[in-house]
């Protein structure tokens, strides 16, 4: 296999199926020495071929760079998805500490126009897991999270020649968070908010294909929605078939009363003119104090692909 | 750059990794631990300290001693159930780990109601024609009384589907007879709502039932502001012909609720025994370190003459009461009582 589509890319192509064939081969040839049953021989080949069907897609995009930069289009939807980690205290919830597992869904559409002077920058994401604690195995809690976002973002650093841009503006931010634990909604808790935030961009190019990506946010002013002093009241009850009006029944808030810094490192691999490949953490810290204290901390590891156009 | 982000990285990792330096510690599983957290929640939370007037302080002083470090979770336990039986209050329950055991507080009579003084079996072997189950709710059946020109309705949970399809059809149904009896009797309660809702069938018009208030502070006497509780119509077609309630002591928080929006109503009796006095709404359940989980009241309901009914319950018009013997004795008293109300007083039979 060559890189940056030096050579016939057809050529190469048929290598690597050739290669991958006698592979395939190679294991099926063991599986009979073994003397497996039939179906697990049909797996095994039903598995490679997969494998042999990407790994093709993903040569002869690789065959057909031709020395590929990054951010040279000016719209990308990216998909990505990856493990969720963490730690929660939630106070209105449980005094106890949770560790957080779950996996997490990222949707993105970002817009940067011919100047590279003004970046739009939009998304979704979705993330279910459970918390768990060490008290009992069955306080294991379904918890759900997401957000949507979009940023405005304009260029406030850039030197020439220099691989490093900044870029800052204002976000518009809602994010939730919904746990509930128990056969009959026995106990739950939620977090809510609505608002405006600060964000901040700096891409950095390691090379032509490669570049390092770091987004930062912080909220400036929210609708802060989190359960009254006693878990819910008598106007929840009364309205809790109208889910979109309580989730926006809040209070506005500003960083002393909500703390939640977003912080995500994302690694931008060129495989191809219109596609790039992604892996990204983020550290997610957030921090609500009084008499519903609630910390969260949360990694998120997620890697996918970037259509460029 | 590139050194420092993989270096800020690492950090994040690292620091992420340790859940004790990124939450503050992880509660103690001990006796003592678990009993002060149990105590200060509910000192904390707790709606009814107020209304009932109880010291809670001094309710620490007389328990927290009795736990120490090597008290076993069996005495543990006991002390807890001893310590909430103080409230009086069937909304403050203690769960064992896994609810493998569970502990009610103030619940004896309402348990003696349960099994002593109350026989559905005897309800539809003796009294009761035609017997239906709604599908889609809890525990809500209807029929007619035997040999007489009077509806039977049994709820025993204000929990289901379609609480108002449900009324409104059995209403529908009942509406020739010349009155029904509304046996609220082992009703352990549900959402408030439902039980307005059933009522409404029955309602003669708007009234001022009672106000709600949530515990919205540390003080023992920190309430958010009255919301008022009223009577409603359900449905296009209201029964207002005699309407007999039946209660016992195991009559709970929903089926109270009932029972007072039905005693709003002038063609409504009630006849049985006093309920059992929970009216609050209850709330999520709370996690202890050794696995248990626990509920309470946070709400405190009071009467349009500001008095509070939570711990007394609702008094019957008149009053009757199975035992285990007349129970024994293919009797329901209660039930009796009705039947004969009806005819003393409308010459319904």
């Amino acid at each position: 296999m060559q890189a940056n589509g030096v050579g016939d890319p057809l050529e190469s192509s048929a290598d690597t199926g050739l290669l991958f064939l006698r592979f395939y081969e190679q294991f099926d040839l063991l599986s009979i020495l073994a003397n497996k049953p039939a179906y697990v021989s049909i797996h095994i080949s039903i598995k490679h071929w997969i494998v042999i069907l990407l790994l093709n897609i993903f040569h002869n995009v690789c065959a057909q760079t031709d020395s590929v930069k990054i951010n040279r289009v000016d719209n990308v939807i990216s998909f990505s998805l990856g493990p969720n980690t963490g730690f929660l205290k939630d106070v209105n919830y449980s005094i106890l500490n949770y560790r957080q597992r779950g996996m997490c869904y990222n949707l993105g559409y970002r817009h940067q126009n011919k100047e590279k002077s003004f970046l739009l920058n939009s998304g979704i994401s979705f993330t279910s897991g459970k918390l768990s604690s060490d008290a009992a195995d069955h306080f294991t809690t379904p918890f759900v999270q997401g957000q949507l976002f979009i940023s405005v973002l304009f260029d406030v650093y850039k030197k020439d020649k220099s691989p490093l841009r900044t870029y800052a503006g204002p976000q518009l931010n809602s994010f939730f968070q919904y746990m509930q634990w128990g056969d009959n909604m026995d106990s739950w808790s939620y977090l809510m908010a609505h608002g405006l935030n600060f964000s901040i961009y700096q891409t950095f190019r390691l090379s032509s294909r490669k570049s390092l990506n770091v987004f930062g946010t912080i909220p400036v002013l929210s609708n802060f929605v989190r359960p009254p002093y006693n878990g819910f009241n008598e106007h929840i009850v009364q309205n809790q078939e109208k889910i979109l009006k309580l989730a926006f029944e809040g209070e506005p808030v500003t960083l002393n009363k909500y703390l939640s810094i977003d912080l995500k490192f994302v690694y931008l691999y060129s495989l191809g003119k219109h596609v790039d490949f992604s892996f990204a953490y983020m550290l997610r810290y957030q921090h609500v104090p009084g008499y519903n204290e609630l910390t969260q901390w949360q990694n998120q590891f997620t890697a996918g692909l970037n259509i460029c156009f | 750059m590139y050194k420092k982000t993989v270096v800020f990285l690492l950090i994040a990792v690292i620091l992420t990794g340790c859940e004790e330096a990124m939450l503050g510690n992880e509660q103690p599983d001990t006796a003592i631990n678990n009993f002060d957290l149990l105590w200060s929640d509910l000192d904390r939370h707790y709606s009814l300290f107020y209304t009932k007037e109880t010291n809670w302080d001094s309710i620490y002083d007389v328990f927290r001693p009795l736990v120490t470090k090597g008290t076993s979770e069996t005495k543990l336990w006991l002390i807890m159930c001893q310590m909430l039986e103080t409230l009086d209050d069937s909304h403050t329950v203690l769960y064992g780990e896994g609810d493998y055991k569970v502990y009610t507080s103030g619940f004896a009579l309402g348990k003696k109601a349960i099994d002593e003084e109350f026989s559905m079996g005897l309800i539809r072997n003796k009294y009761v024609d035609g017997f239906v189950k709604v599908k889609g709710e809890r525990d809500l059946g209807f029929g007619k009384i035997r040999n007489k020109d009077i509806g039977y309705i049994f709820i025993r949970a204000e929990e289901g589907n379609d609480p108002r399809g449900a009324i409104v059809s059995i209403v529908n149904k009942l509406s020739e007879h010349k009155a029904i009896i509304l046996d609220l009797r082992t009703n352990d309660g549900g959402d408030k709502r439902y039980s307005k809702i059933i009522a409404g069938a029955f309602s003669d018009g708007e009234h001022l039932v009672g106000t709600a208030q949530t515990r919205n502070g540390p003080s023992h006497s920190d309430f958010d502001a009255k919301a008022r509780e009223m009577t409603q119509r359900t449905g296009p077609l209201q029964f207002v012909k005699p309407v007999v309630v039946l209660t016992d002591r195991a009559t709970i928080s929903g089926g109270e609720y009932l029972t007072l929006h039905m005693k709003k109503f002038r063609h409504v009796i009630h006849i049985g025994d006093t309920t059992a006095g929970d009216f609050s709404a209850v709330s999520t359940r709370s996690f202890l370190p050794n696995g248990w989980t626990y509920q309470y009241s946070i709400q405190m309901f009071l009467l349009p003459d500001g008095s509070s009914l939570d711990g007394i319950g609702i008094a019957p018009d008149i009053y009757a009461k199975n035992t285990k013997a007349t129970i024994a004795d293919n009797t329901d008293v209660v039930m009796e009582k009705a039947l004969s109300f009806l005819f003393d007083t409308y010459g319904i039979e």
